[in-house]
């Protein structure tokens, strides 16, 4: 019973600070999305006209059309990737502490400084072109930084870069879970390579898969430093994600309560990913 | 421990806070040596003035809405929004009758943003030329090219210098530029009136002009002049290429007179600053000022700091620090090199003749002028986007109230 209770009186404080700081914060940014706001937090409430205009801006229609484009490489790139790496490490290589180091290496770096490099290596005049070009191939060009299709595909390859060693982390416990005389049964039945994989590894790796799309999706929702160093949403605004687009309305643009719409749509979209998540475990929980 | 005594250190500091405190994102090295100075200056006169810096004016911003939420706000700050957005956020100080009567020394233009309700509420520093062309005048010298009075020539000259291998058009990648160049092009062709009619009182008739497809597509056309590289450089970068020998023609403010300085480079010589082709002596401007919050306990101060500012001597002193010209018309030029006064003689001619140009930051809404340069940026980024669809949204967003 003291135990309980000294657990208890460690994990209030936490509590305090997370309902204040994270749904305390949120009915208020919520309640701001309601009113008039614009430099300055104000308390008078217009309705629904905030969302109404986020709606009608063409920035935030590009954004979210940007988001999806830049989901899809985010999220399928790094599952084929990372789970293509995780086979292979599964080989029982001889380097495989050397590869596993080396492979999660960029998830050490924080994304303000990934994007910085690939700034760099990515720059049309002075990056990886540039060095493709003083070895000879001089009509090489790299600069999906200065295209308006290209920019957000530019963002793909960094977050890419940096999250693959990740998820391979993941399919590799996966892989490791998987119960080794299950594998020699199949063995025996003649199953070999991609019938294995397929039909046996495949199919046990579902839990895998899907605590790497439960941390891909809302990452992906809630890219935004990414966005700032490597690209500000340029050219023009051809590679704005919708959280870049709340921080320049909060923030640098007197638009609070527009800014404070957007984020709410950006929680509503986060939630509606892992809320099911929840509902599902919780439900298991209790059965 | 370390920390804990930093933050105790921080919170000392913070009690024994002095009279006034100015809060800018002014952090450059000409930028820096402008507060230091403004500093010595309100000392001098005896004003109890603390400066608070945080780089960059986007972030200076940022911190001072959390100021005001946190409820200490600072007793001044910098600004480079229209002072009636913050009038109507929050409450203003009148700076009395003393700072007014001193107003008389300032262009209408000037004096007139500055005042709130009749009342000033701000002092300005400097003024800073937009409407600036800067030339690489060594190349082009050494391709037999004058610098270009208007824009069928500056067509000819850049062409003949991509012809001859260089980058015509150094540009970095900030909304900014675009809507400068933007700006330039308008002025340049179109004149003062157009401007005025189409960009500040949004004339649907004129924005949907002919004119003003052809204004457009003669911006775009500029872009042929630029490199890939612009998406990663800043406008000082830019003027860096034409430092290099690379790049030949920069159009922004006259803050880009101090690289050339600092390089060492002679106005007339190595480089030239013209008004933009077709401008004449036409000056478009903006100023830094400083907006004063209302704090009844603090409002002599704020009076005395701002009559101190406003003194010929020091209001010309941090004009040549910062780069610029000096704001006061009666102001001395010694000490200034050619390009600043040229600005001054054009600046001077302009406000006798009532022709000055104030820049649409100071004088469109927020939102309409922030959704102009989105317009501007995507459609100077875009290969699809035609003429037609960016005066769309052009007059789309000009119509935008805050």
């Amino acid at each position: 019973m003291s135990e309980r209770r000294t657990a208890l009186a460690c994990l209030i404080p936490l509590l305090l600070v997370g309902a204040v700081f994270f749904y305390g914060f949120l009915l208020w940014t919520g309640w701001l999305s309601l009113t008039r706001s614009s430099l300055l937090p104000s308390n008078e409430f217009v309705g629904l006209k905030q969302y109404e205009r986020l709606l009608l801006d063409p920035r935030w229609q590009a954004a979210l059309w940007n988001l999806l484009r830049f989901g899809l490489g985010f999220v399928l790139l790094p599952l084929l990737i990372g789970l293509g790496l995780a086979l292979l490490l599964d080989q029982k290589l001889r380097g495989e502490g050397a590869l596993r180091w080396v492979w999660l290496h960029p998830m050490a770096l924080s994304m303000v400084v990934t994007g910085s490099a690939w700034r760099w290596l990515m720059d049309p005049e002075q990056g990886l072109a540039e060095g493709v070009r003083s070895l000879g191939w001089t009509s090489f060009r790299w600069d999906w930084l200065a295209q308006e299709d290209m920019a957000v595909y530019a963002l793909v390859v960094a977050a890419v870069w940096q999250i693959s060693g990740f998820v391979m982390a993941i399919f590799l416990a996966g892989l490791r879970g998987i119960d080794e005389s299950m594998l020699q049964a199949a063995r025996l039945d003649g199953a070999q390579g991609w019938k294995l994989l397929r039909r046996v590894i495949l199919p046990q790796l579902g839990p895998s898969l899907f605590s790497a799309l439960l941390v891909l999706l809302p990452a992906a929702i809630k890219t935004f430093d990414l966005v700032v160093v490597l690209t500000e949403g340029g050219p023009g605004q051809a590679s704005e994600l919708p959280a870049f687009y709340m921080f320049q309305m909060a923030f640098e643009r007197s638009r609070l309560g527009l800014g404070a719409a957007s984020a709410m749509v950006l929680v509503m979209m986060v939630l509606s990913i892992v809320l099911p998540y929840a509902v599902v475990r919780s439900r298991k929980g209790v059965a | 421990m370390k920390r804990l005594a930093l933050i105790a250190l921080l919170l000392a500091g913070s009690a024994q806070a002095a009279d006034l405190e100015l809060l800018h994102g002014w952090t450059s090295g000409s930028e820096a040596a402008m507060v230091t100075e403004l500093a010595a200056a309100a000392q001098r006169g005896g004003v109890d003035l603390k400066t608070t810096a945080v780089a960059g004016a986007s972030n200076a911003n940022t911190l001072l809405k959390a100021r005001f939420l946190s409820g200490h706000p600072p007793t001044l700050a910098q600004t480079d929004k229209p002072l009636r957005i913050w009038a109507e956020a929050v409450p203003l100080a009148d700076l009395g009758p003393v700072v007014n009567a001193q107003f008389a020394a300032l262009p209408h233009a000037v004096a007139t943003e500055l005042r709130s309700a009749g009342k000033p509420a701000a002092v300005p520093l400097n003024v800073h030329r937009l409407n600036t062309l800067w030339s690489n005048q060594r190349l082009l010298r050494a391709h037999g090219l004058p610098v270009p009075q208007g824009w069928d020539e500056f067509h000819r000259t850049a062409e003949a210098l991509r012809r001859a291998g260089l980058l015509p058009l150094a540009i970095g990648s900030s909304a900014g530029q675009k809507l400068s160049l933007f700006v330039a092009v308008v002025l340049g062709r179109a004149g003062r009136d157009f401007f005025e009619r189409a960009l500040v009182q949004a004339d649907p008739a004129l924005l949907a002009s002919e004119r003003m497809t052809a204004l457009l597509q003669e911006f775009r056309r500029l872009k042929s002049y630029t490199d890939t590289g612009q998406v990663s450089r800043d406008w000082a970068g830019a003027t860096a290429l034409l430092l290099q020998g690379k790049a030949v023609f920069q159009f922004t403010g006259d803050w880009a007179n101090g690289e050339f300085q600092k390089a060492g480079w002679q106005p007339g010589v190595d480089y030239d600053c013209t008004a933009a082709p077709g401008h004449a002596g036409l000056h478009y401007f903006e100023f830094d000022r400083l907006v004063f919050f209302a704090q009844p306990a603090r409002l002599g101060a704020q009076q005395r700091l701002a009559g101190l500012l406003l003194a010929p001597e020091t209001s010309t002193r941090l004009a040549r620090l910062k780069g610029g010209i000096p704001v006061r018309r009666d102001a001395g030029l010694s000490g200034f090199n050619a390009c600043a006064q040229r600005s001054a003689a054009d600046f001077r001619t302009g406000e006798a003749r009532g022709e000055l140009v104030l820049a649409l930051s100071a004088r469109l809404g927020e939102s309409a002028h922030d959704s102009l340069k989105d317009v501007l940026s995507a459609y100077w980024a875009s290969e699809r986007m035609t003429a037609a669809q960016a005066q769309t949204r052009l007059a789309q967003a000009l119509r935008q109230v805050d």
